[in-house]
């Protein structure tokens, strides 16, 4: 039996960092295919490579037996792949149908693009696909983000692929339904799709067989049929046993000890009711771990917090005192540091030599009354923050980007704690790390909290809040709707919590 | 470990001389040159083989090197400083004509004009923050502006006034056979290195340059230091007014025009990235020296206006192409460092 | 109903940058109007009106293309400079020696179009970086094809071009053409939608199939064509050849781009915009004379409505997001 696709032995490599190694891939005629993978497995990579974004590096790919190696997107079009992306690839300022044409708009008699004529066809696939509520003269950026979506979904379609690359095509959608039907309609006329998602139930719902990366490797291609959610996810993570978390020196007790911080009805939205916002505590020397599933209000919080989103509604109390935060120099007087979720654009310094990253948070402690930083104090509170975090001394003079990602973040762990903070913001700190930078950064939230400090630790991956987190706060629909406590906190309850699956959110829906 | 040095333990760099070479590479290439350069310049026309002349070339490139230093600091965040040739003019004819020969008004004049720059390279520094205009337009509009303002006090007529006698003697005159200005810029290179190297603000501005999201994170004080940064070029263009009016004795409507381009050329020869939070000021004096004497070889030799012009714009461009492609080699250099280095690291783990 | 065409207009004045250029036109040209009497509409003012925006408005076009693919283009003063030192110092008389400076202007302009596209989307230089270079470049090649002002302009170019045909000037003619073809370039064919595109989001724009480096190189190529032929219409203005192109040359046609309200940081706006914003600066200059304000203070309306051109459209880009979020 031929396959439609087969990929052998594709590698990929990013300066050091080896994005795809010795990854095999074949997929049917008609076959729909579950890419999964944790964030930075090598999915996007794998699927640029297909749609013709990037060059492969070596190993072979055969689209129908044939040899397959696309020179551009438009060409990988023409031999038959097209992808919907993921970081949505609309251009908001041109109109939805010069958008659903490009790069190759159609034209007139007269050799130039024809508004007229390119918006009479774009009306015909939008109610061909069952599309409504957008016009073809509109430009994109006046568009919900849903509508985005499907708009993306749909120039991948229009274009007959023999194979479909859906790249979370269904993230911003209320109504996956719409993508389903889509989705049966195309299998039937015997295209493949490769499907990426992170929604375990999705990819069953639609999907025969899946397919798993981790660090660019793969590590498994089976049936979904017989095998659990649960050995799934283990094999997305690859955690084995020997992760340990550090333990805690004593435990929290919730009653008597005393509020570090205080969120009442935080809220980022104007749209959100006055007394429906975030509210949660976080005691001194507690680890408060907070879960959900992507875009549920988690990272609104994370960034309210550290001063880079506005607060529109809601208190903040830091030890009592009611604070007003307006920036991130606000959060960071009042006790609260953040270490943002993208490490490459909003955390590191690059060009400039990591044991001034580090040091750029003391830098005004350390000068002398003229403004001139004193070398020797500064190195000794950087030798002190890489000491608790591992950070080799030999790195100090090299600029931060030459490191690997995980040194690098142990450079950003260090700087926040070198910042006289009262409660640590870390929103998803080790991903994209190697294992060991993870168990540094363990047992550096747990040392923080022994000594008295507090911990707001967001994580896509549960075990890291099962094992560390002294209480788990749990996100559904921009807010907290449950809060598991230390005796009780484990993965399967932690995740109904996320899915919505507690007496809360049923309340919240018949509100809603 | 305890007894190493500061250098040792900020990178593991005790190797002195080669240690500083390796990491200011594009530093050393641009005074290497400019000493070639002028080596040329020497065998070129004999009769500049004399003390006299090479303080001459220093007297010529001061200018330039104080507006570069305000230019550069404005680059290093991310900016560009178009104004910087009208905040020059203005301050040249605001000194002669508000002291004007005597010394009567130098004690009050001299801070205020110095004040009067500073506060437009500010507004330029707010239009650039708080109104979101791009640096480029901002500074462009100040600088019309400021233009017209100039031409409206003096009514179109540049020589109004004559420079204050201390500015002359600034320029002018010599105290142990070196021009007195000579002094100073040593004086003003010395501060400008520690407050661009060596201050916490110096340190910040590099992190803004580098990534202005990042340090707004990190809690730094993006709109200030960026202000602050614009008043720096204010400040060094209101210097520089003053400098041309004491060498020509009396301002000209002009004077400022040739430093705007000059200024930027100077900075990028140096070896700073146009793009912000990289190269140092050394960079930028020798990148300063050498389009100075590179300027006055081609008078030596005779060349017509047209060929400096040329050449000055080739070795601009050679010094982008370089410095891009140079970047591109220390990121494969590193990148190529970083797996040997991650090799011992997991077996470490 | 009339409630909502004013709201339109309004809407409108606050988010179409050329729209609301046009309308500071005919404001400013009232004020002319009342003060300057019947010579202000007579087509020999009117000539004049156009003759002294021309130059400045095909350069501003020029510059339009790359500060829509989000770059500032330095050599266009330049280009200008060389091309008016080379049609000066051409032999060449009558109708053929006028298409041959047309050639030269399209020429040269397309060579060091060619080296800016290479520079910037090839090697990777930063637009103004490699620009400022190149213009230098140009600047002194025109100082070595004339080092004093001076040369000669076939007559078939310094007469023809800024009279006017009947009741029309000829550069209205000049700018009608070359707005229309720029339009026509930008809004109806690929190439100007991967403009936009690529001032937009250049990482979208290369996710939706455009080969970015080969519109970035033909914007450069095209920008040096629009800057050659301004360079020719300088000729035709100045009926001479002079290597010293004033120091305001670039500031102005940046100030035109501003007025005309095409966003500085790329992907918004419309030559057209840029056009009507020249026709302004040259309109204000006319009109502040004959109120009576001193010349010296022109600069200071200049530099003020192209700072205010600025804040309405970044008003207008709040507007719209916030209109895009609800």
């Amino acid at each position: 039996m031929s396959y439609l696709l087969e990929i052998k032995n594709l590698n990929k490599n990013f300066g050091a960092t080896k994005a795809l190694q010795d990854v095999s891939l074949e997929m049917q005629h008609g076959e729909i295919h579950a890419l999964l993978g944790e964030n930075g497995a090598g999915k996007s990579t794998l699927i640029k490579i297909l749609s013709g974004v990037y060059p492969q590096e070596s190993g072979d790919m055969l689209l129908c037996g044939k040899t397959y190696s696309p020179k551009s997107i438009v060409d990988a079009r023409s031999l038959g792949i097209s992808a919907a992306f993921q970081e949505l690839s609309l251009l908001p300022n041109l109109t939805v149908a010069e958008n659903l044409f490009l790069p190759n708009i159609p034209k007139n008699a007269l050799g130039l693009t024809s508004a007229k004529k390119v918006e009479q066809m774009t009306e015909q696939i939008l109610s061909e696909y069952k599309i409504e509520g957008i016009r073809p003269s509109q430009k994109v950026e006046l568009l919900s983000v849903a509508q985005k979506q499907r708009l993306e979904t749909v120039r991948a379609m229009i274009h007959d692929p023999k194979l479909l690359i859906l790249d979370e095509a269904t993230a911003a959608l209320i109504d996956p339904e719409w993508l389903f039907e889509q989705v049966d309609h195309f299998t039937n006329n015997g295209t493949s799709i490769l499907f990426i998602t992170h929604r375990l139930r999705e990819a069953r719902r639609l999907c025969d067989q899946f397919t798993i990366l981790r660090n660019g490797c793969k590590v498994i291609t089976e049936k979904f049929d017989g095998i659990s959610d649960g050995e799934i996810f283990r094999l997305m993570a690859g955690r084995s046993i020997d992760v340990r978390f550090p333990a805690c020196a004593s435990t929290v007790d919730v009653n008597n000890d005393e509020v570090t911080l205080s969120v009442q009805n935080l809220r980022a939205d104007k749209k959100i009711p006055k007394d429906d916002g975030i509210t949660f505590v976080l005691r001194k020397g507690e680890v408060l771990g907070i879960a959900g599933l992507e875009g549920q209000g988690q990272r609104e919080l994370f960034n309210m917090l550290g001063g880079s989103k506005p607060i529109v509604g809601g208190s903040v109390e830091i030890e009592g005192c009611s604070m007003k935060i307006r920036n991130p120099h606000d959060a960071m007087k009042s006790g609260l540091v953040l270490i943002p979720e993208e490490r490459k654009t909003e955390a590191i310094f690059p060009g400039i030599k990591t044991s001034c990253n580090v040091s750029i948070s003391v830098l005004d402690a350390v000068k002398n009354w003229c403004g001139i930083v004193n070398r020797n104090r500064e190195i000794d509170y950087v030798d002190f923050a890489s000491a608790k975090v591992q950070l080799d001394n030999n790195y100090y003079g090299m600029p931060i980007d030459a490191l690997s990602g995980g040194n690098q973040q142990k450079a950003i762990v260090g700087r926040a704690l070198l910042s006289n903070a009262k409660c640590l913001l870390l929103f998803d700190p080790t991903r994209g790390v190697d294992i060991g930078t993870k168990q540094n950064i363990y047992q550096v939230i747990r040392d923080f909290s022994n000594a008295g400090g507090s911990v707001l630790f967001y994580s896509t991956e549960l075990p890291e809040i099962v094992g560390l987190a002294d209480r788990c706060a749990v996100f559904y629909r921009k807010k907290v709707v449950t809060e598991i406590s230390h005796d009780c906190l484990s993965e399967p309850a932690i995740l109904e919590a996320m899915l919505g699956m507690s007496p809360d959110r049923i309340s919240g829906e018949d509100n809603a | 470990m305890k007894n190493n040095s500061v250098d040792e333990r900020f990178g593991g760099r005790n190797d002195g001389v080669a240690g500083f070479i390796k990491s200011n590479k594009v530093t050393v290439a641009v005074y290497i040159v400019t000493i070639l350069l002028y080596v040329v310049t020497l065998f070129v026309s004999p009769s500049f083989r004399n003390w006299h002349h090479l303080m001459l070339v220093l007297v010529l490139a001061s200018f330039l090197i104080v507006v570069s230093y305000g230019q550069g600091i404005v680059i290093l965040v991310r900016g560009l400083d178009l104004s910087v040739g009208s905040m020059i003019t203005l301050s040249g004819v605001l000194v002669a004509a508000w002291v004007s020969q005597s010394n009567e008004n130098i004690l009050w004049a001299i801070p205020l004009v110095l004040l009067i720059t500073t506060f437009i390279g500010m507004l330029n520094g707010i239009g650039a923050t708080l109104l979101r205009i791009p640096p480029f337009v901002m500074t462009l509009s100040t600088g019309i502006i400021v233009f017209s303002v100039v031409l409206g006090f003096t009514e179109g007529s540049p020589h109004k006034g004559n420079a204050p006698r201390f500015l002359n003697g600034m320029m002018l005159d010599h105290t142990a056979g070196i021009p007195n200005i000579v002094y100073f810029l040593i004086l003003f290179i010395f501060v400008a290195v520690i407050v661009q190297s060596y201050s916490a603000f110096g340190r910040k501005l590099y992190a803004l340059g580098a990534n202005p999201k990042a340090a707004h994170i990190s809690g730094l004080r993006n709109n200030l230091l960026t202000i602050s940064a614009f008043g720096i070029s204010g400040f060094c263009c209101g210097l520089v007014g003053m400098m041309l009016v004491g060498y020509t004795d009396a301002p000209t409507l002009t004077m400022g025009d040739p430093y705007v381009m000059s200024s930027i050329a100077a900075v990028v020869v140096g070896g700073s990235s146009i793009l912000g939070g990289k190269g140092n000021y050394l960079g930028t004096v020798g990148g300063v020296l050498l389009l100075t004497i590179l300027s006055t070889l081609i008078t030596a030799i005779g060349l017509a206006e047209g060929w400096r012009t040329i050449i000055q714009g080739a070795i601009i461009v050679m010094a982008l192409i370089m410095s891009s492609v140079s970047e591109r080699n220390t990121k494969i250099a590193s990148a190529q460092k970083n797996i040997s280095k991650s090799v011992p690291e997991t077996q470490k783990v | 109903m009339r409630n909502s065409i004013l709201e339109r207009c309004f809407n409108a004045l606050l988010t179409n940058g050329a729209f609301l250029a046009l309308v500071m036109y005919l404001i400013i040209f009232i004020i002319y109007g009342i003060s300057q009497g019947s010579y202000a509409v007579s087509v020999y003012g009117i000539t004049v009106l156009f003759n002294n925006s021309i130059v400045i408005a095909i350069a501003a076009v020029a510059e339009t293309f790359i500060i829509l693919m989000g770059g500032f283009d330095l050599s266009v003063a330049g280009i200008v400079v060389l091309t008016n030192t080379l049609i000066a110092v051409q032999q060449g008389a009558g109708v053929g020696g006028a298409l041959l400076c047309l050639i030269i202007a399209i020429g040269v302009g397309g060579v060091i179009g060619c080296i800016n596209g290479f520079l910037v989307s090839r090697i990777g230089l930063q637009s103004i970086a490699a620009t400022l270079g190149t213009s230098i470049l140009c600047s002194g090649i025109a100082l070595l094809v004339l080092a004093q002002p001076g040369g000669y302009v076939p007559d078939e170019i310094a007469y023809t071009l800024t009279d006017s045909i009947g009741p029309i000037p000829v550069a209205a003619i000049i700018a009608l053409l070359i707005g229309l073809i720029s339009w026509i370039l930008l809004r109806k064919t690929n190439f100007g939608a991967g403009i936009y595109a690529l001032g937009r989001d250049r990482t979208a724009a290369e996710l939706s199939g455009i080969a970015t480096r080969s519109v970035e190189f033909r914007a450069y190529v095209m920008a040096g064509i629009f800057s050659g032929l301004a360079g020719f219409m300088l000729s035709a203005q100045t009926g001479t050849g002079d290597p010293h192109l004033s120091n305001s040359f670039i500031l102005l046609t940046f100030a035109a781009v501003a007025i005309g309200g095409v966003s500085f940081d790329g992907g918004h706006g419309s030559v057209i915009g840029s056009i009507i914003g020249a026709g302004i600066l040259a309109l204000l200059q006319k009109t502040l004379f004959s109120v009576g304000v001193s010349s010296f203070y022109t600069g200071i309306f200049q530099g003020s409505i192209m700072l205010l051109a600025m804040l309405v459209g970044s008003l207008s880009l709040i507007i719209s997001k916030r209109r895009a979020v609800s």
